[in-house]
């Protein structure tokens, strides 16, 4: 997926969280500034106003303060990553409507919350990953998606298995990722709505192996990019791979190629700025076209 | 030299045959011997869509067989199985796309992957498939070719046409194809009318019978129409409206550019060879339905913002290379390693092989399914009813009777319960 954004655009992030997997720390197609929100969003929102940054993406948490990013010129758009309630309760989405040009959801919003500017699955930061490695092997199982005990214990004997402890940072989960062949999912939503673990092991290259299908919408293709098997038949699939790992070959090249094409977050945040110039500031975007300013990205 | 590309239904309209016909017109333009191979007869009945079908040598595989071919190619997936029945220097693969993904079923899918398990020479339109063929097959020689743009066809316009009115929308693709998505962006278009007034057309090889009504306007049909009225039709369009979800390198958006027309397609494989979202066209993600549906309303509210993704697509178009161009890089690449001296020759055991096991696989699939259509078909409650009547014949109070009843009183009581429940 290609972009093309006008030359010399500085686009800033405000995030809280660990931001490295899901969006791009650098970018060719912007000058692109990440400004953690750990030490307060007044704070954050000052470093970022002295970047003067075309467009900000705020990572929306539930400590978020509206009146301090309206300091920050430019363009200013929310990013809700995760349910908005928290133990005191829902966010306060509307009241930070004002402040904000435009909200990204990352599936259709509860009915009632603002209308989205758009509609995306976590991406992916793929700066640093490779195509996937034939030559490893082991099976890689999130504790809160584990199969019945018995499963898991025939599969301890049957692979190296290497379970995902909750409250483990994700980057030690995403270290355990790249140590791995197959990642093994058997949670009862549909895999990676909730959970960023599975489209990661999916751009690692890993084959995926699920008992519910990705959301429908994000065009990840079963028996294509991973497999779907109900819980009594993932060891099946998992012998069947060490059996014949050449069946895996395939569909492991086409979950790290489906990853590059859809969930790029490089790509995808390209995309989306040249979405937020159109519905804000098509003017902009019009002017770029004249040659000298045209920057074709990756 | 002369070159063989098995081909399954070459008679009817699709995009992968227009490319093989284009390549294989082309290297008989340079002087290559090239024979197209179905595997049946085929009558080109309908070769009148493609105005280069009928200068095309077309000839089924039984009457290939005792020639020997320098290049034999097979093109649609299921050709690759009959590559072994005839003799070459060089076995080859024409991949257009990655068609394990045009079927639903497993044993398709398994069965599609055992074609990529030769290091065949490899000969592809998008670099995706090339760098899926070179990972996967690191021992295959794999040449990328981009398919061309038809000079002859779609010469275009200097400028994008000068337009008023409503945004017209041109929806391309056949019914009845769920990758094709064509029925979702009727959906669209009829979510997007509710706001911004369209003037829709249907460019397609296969309407089903479909009559769409968008904003209660009917859609203008163009079906089955020859390759040579096409640029036409897409020269009365903005916009082309495309969103399939399975593709090796698409031509109709690039067709589309090429006539001053911009396109609002979804990020799918292969799009990147020439689409640039924002520049010439619009990506919209399959996750999100809804961007199509604003899109359509930003390109009808800003003229200025549509002229330039015209002007940017046609601008894409002509740089594009033409059939000629595509067409000299695939001979170049054949006749590079024809000078090298390369041969698969010796693969002709193994393609033989995999066939014969696909095809006994295939015997043994269809067998057993014939099997159980004969055989009669229980439901739960009969499987129950039957395994009550088994545990009651082998309970001991029947088999004692069984036992102690002469054999002629068995006989007469048989008879007699065959006669109650018939």
């Amino acid at each position: 997926m290609k972009s093309r954004v006008p030359a010399g655009l500085r686009v800033a992030f405000l995030t809280s969280g660990p931001s490295r997997p899901f969006f791009p720390l650098e970018a060719a197609w912007a000058d692109l500034r990440c400004f953690p929100v750990s030490g307060g969003w007044n704070r954050a929102a000052t470093e970022a106003a002295r970047f003067r940054p075309h467009v900000t993406y705020c990572v929306l948490d539930e400590h978020f303060d509206a009146a301090s990013v309206t300091s920050i010129p430019g363009l200013r758009v929310g990013l809700v990553t995760r349910p908005p309630h928290g133990s005191s309760g829902p966010w306060p989405l509307r009241a930070w409507r004002e402040a904000l040009d435009g909200l990204t959801w990352f599936e259709p919003p509860p009915e009632g919350e603002p209308e989205p500017l758009a509609v995306l699955p976590l991406p992916v930061n793929r700066a640093r990953l490779t195509p996937p490695d034939f030559s490893l092997r082991g099976v890689v199982v999130p504790r809160w998606a584990a199969p019945s005990a018995e499963v898991m214990e025939r599969l301890g004997r049957m692979e190296e298995l290497v379970v995902l402890e909750p409250g483990g940072s994700l980057d030690d989960h995403l270290a355990l990722l790249d140590t791995a062949a197959i990642f093994l999912t058997a949670g009862y939503d549909a895999t990676g709505r909730l959970d960023p673990l599975p489209l990661q092991a999916l751009a690692r290259g890993l084959l995926v192996v699920a008992t519910t299908g990705f959301p429908p919408l994000w065009g990840i293709e079963p028996e294509d990019d991973f497999l779907v098997r109900p819980e009594a038949k993932l060891l099946a699939a998992v012998d069947e791979v060490r059996r014949i790992p050449d069946t895996a070959r395939a569909v492991r090249l086409r979950a790290f190629q489906k990853a590059a094409e859809f969930f790029d977050s490089d790509d995808v945040f390209a995309r989306l700025t040249v979405d937020v110039l159109l519905a804000l500031d098509a003017s902009r975007l019009v002017s770029s076209t004249e040659p000298s300013r045209l920057r074709r990205v990756r | 030299m002369k070159l063989g590309f098995l081909v399954g239904d070459i008679v009817h309209i699709s995009g992968g045959s227009n490319v093989i016909i284009e390549h294989a017109a082309g290297l008989r333009a340079l002087g290559h011997e090239v024979t197209l191979i179905p595997p049946t007869p085929q009558e080109p009945a309908g070769g009148s869509w493609h105005p280069k079908l009928k200068g095309l040598s077309i000839r089924h595989l039984d009457d290939c067989r005792g020639e020997r071919f320098d290049f034999l190619f097979a093109t649609w997936w299921l050709t690759w199985f009959d590559l072994h029945q005839l003799e070459a220097t060089v076995y080859g693969y024409f991949n257009q796309s990655y068609e394990s993904r045009f079927h639903p079923e497993r044993h398709y899918k398994l069965q599609n992957r055992a074609t990529y398990s030769l290091p065949l020479f490899f000969v592809t339109e998008a670099h995706w498939l090339e760098r899926f063929i070179a990972h996967l097959q690191p021992d295959a020689r794999v040449a990328y070719v981009p398919n061309g743009l038809s000079s002859e066809y779609f010469a275009g316009p200097r400028n994008p046409s000068a337009r008023k009115g409503p945004l017209r929308v041109i929806v391309e693709g056949p019914w009845g194809v769920p990758f094709k998505g064509v029925k979702e962006a009727f959906e669209l278009l009829q979510m997007a009318a509710h706001r911004t007034p369209l003037e829709v057309g249907w460019l397609t090889s296969y309407a089903g019978g479909q009559k769409p009504v968008i904003g209660q306007r009917p859609v203008r049909i163009w079906e089955r129409i020859g390759i040579h009225e096409v640029a036409e039709v897409l020269r009365q369009h903005d916009v082309m409206l495309k969103l399939s979800s399975v593709e090796g390198m698409y031509g109709p958006p690039l067709e589309m550019f090429s006539q001053g027309g911009t396109a609002i397609t979804t990020p799918v494989s292969g799009c990147d060879e020439y689409v640039v979202h924002g520049h010439n066209a619009l990506l919209a993600p399959t996750s999100d339905p809804l961007a199509a549906v604003r899109y359509l309303h930003q390109l009808a509210e800003h003229d200025d913002v549509l002229t330039m993704l015209r002007t940017n697509a046609l601008a894409t178009a002509r740089q594009w290379p033409d059939w000629r161009t595509a067409t000299g890089q695939f001979a170049a690449a054949l006749e590079a390693s024809a000078r090298s001296g390369y041969t698969n020759a010796h693969l002709r055991p193994a393609l033989a092989s995999v066939s014969a096991m696909r095809t006994h696989w295939l015997d043994d699939v269809w067998r057993f399914e014939a099997e159980q259509r004969s055989a009669p078909h229980l439901g739960e409650g009969e499987w129950l009813l039957m395994k009550r009547y088994r545990e009651l014949k082998a309970s001991d109070t029947v088999q004692s009777l069984k036992r102690f009843s002469p054999p002629a009183v068995r006989e007469v009581l048989r008879e007699y319960a065959m006669k109650v429940l018939e």
